[in-house]
């Protein structure tokens, strides 16, 4: 079927936000359990927290640059393919949902579970914990929102394939600076 | 016949193609995490490292 740019524009936009909407609310979803699962630790002096968080960020840079976060928990099961059988928009929403959890997707690095031991050993608060997962959900969509307004999708795929090394080293350092920091505001 | 795929016109009309570099989402998060992290404030700094978080998977379904 031939539709005219401006309509097709218009659906991919449609596509795109309700996916970033899905992810983000499925990282939010995350975000929660993960407060609630905290609660487990909540008898543990936060200076034991905090010492074991920073013991198990040096692990998760040391998997990073080993390469190996193959060996760190996670679903080996992928989104099922039905997903797609709904509009466009709903299909969106739904894949964005089951993408922004990080329960059925690969995950490359151990970015994912600094995030997810943070939110559980420091104990933010269930407002930070959504917030953070939300924010992982935007950074989630935002692959695919760069990749599609940049508009050469093919140059932007290799672009982005030469750059994830480069990505993956930056992120594993930020967020090591960020659990310290937050981990020091938590002590202080 | 060689065919090259077009940048989008909204996004080249305004400028986004350049700014839409794969660094770009992560030259922004870490900008809001340092100024959050010297503003002190503990909800931007968790946003902004979600974000990293979840950009650092990007190539994975």
């Amino acid at each position: 079927m031939l539709t005219s740019p401006v309509w097709r524009t218009r659906i991919q936009l449609k596509i795109l936000v309700s996916f970033a909407a899905g992810c983000m609310l499925g990282a939010a979803g995350s975000g929660l359990l993960l407060w609630v699962a905290s609660g487990l630790v909540q008898p543990v002096p936060k200076e034991a927290r905090v010492a074991v968080l920073i013991a198990l960020t040096v692990g998760t840079l040391l998997i990073d640059v080993a390469g190996r976060a193959d060996v760190l928990p996670q679903s080996k099961r992928q989104i099922p393919i039905e997903v797609f059988t709904r509009p466009p928009a709903g299909a969106g929403f739904r894949f964005g949902t089951e993408y922004g959890s990080g329960l059925r997707t690969y995950l490359p690095t151990a970015a994912a579970h600094l995030l997810a031991l943070s939110i559980v050993l420091l104990m933010p608060g269930p407002r930070a914990a959504i917030v953070a997962g939300a924010g992982f959900g935007l950074g989630r969509a935002a692959m695919p929102i760069a990749r599609a307004v940049n508009g050469t999708r093919d140059r932007w795929d290799a672009k982005l394939e030469r750059c994830l090394p480069r990505i993956r080293a930056v992120v594993a350092v930020a967020g090591a600076l960020a659990v310290a920091t937050l981990a020091y505001g938590t002590v202080s | 016949m060689h065919v090259t795929q077009r940048p989008t016109s909204y996004g080249n009309s305004i400028g986004l193609r350049q700014a839409s570099h794969p660094f770009m989402p992560v030259a922004l998060a870490i900008a809001v995490l340092l100024l959050a992290l010297w503003a002190d404030a503990a909800l931007a700094a968790w946003a902004a490292f979600g974000a990293l978080a979840g950009y650092s998977l990007s190539g994975s379904v």
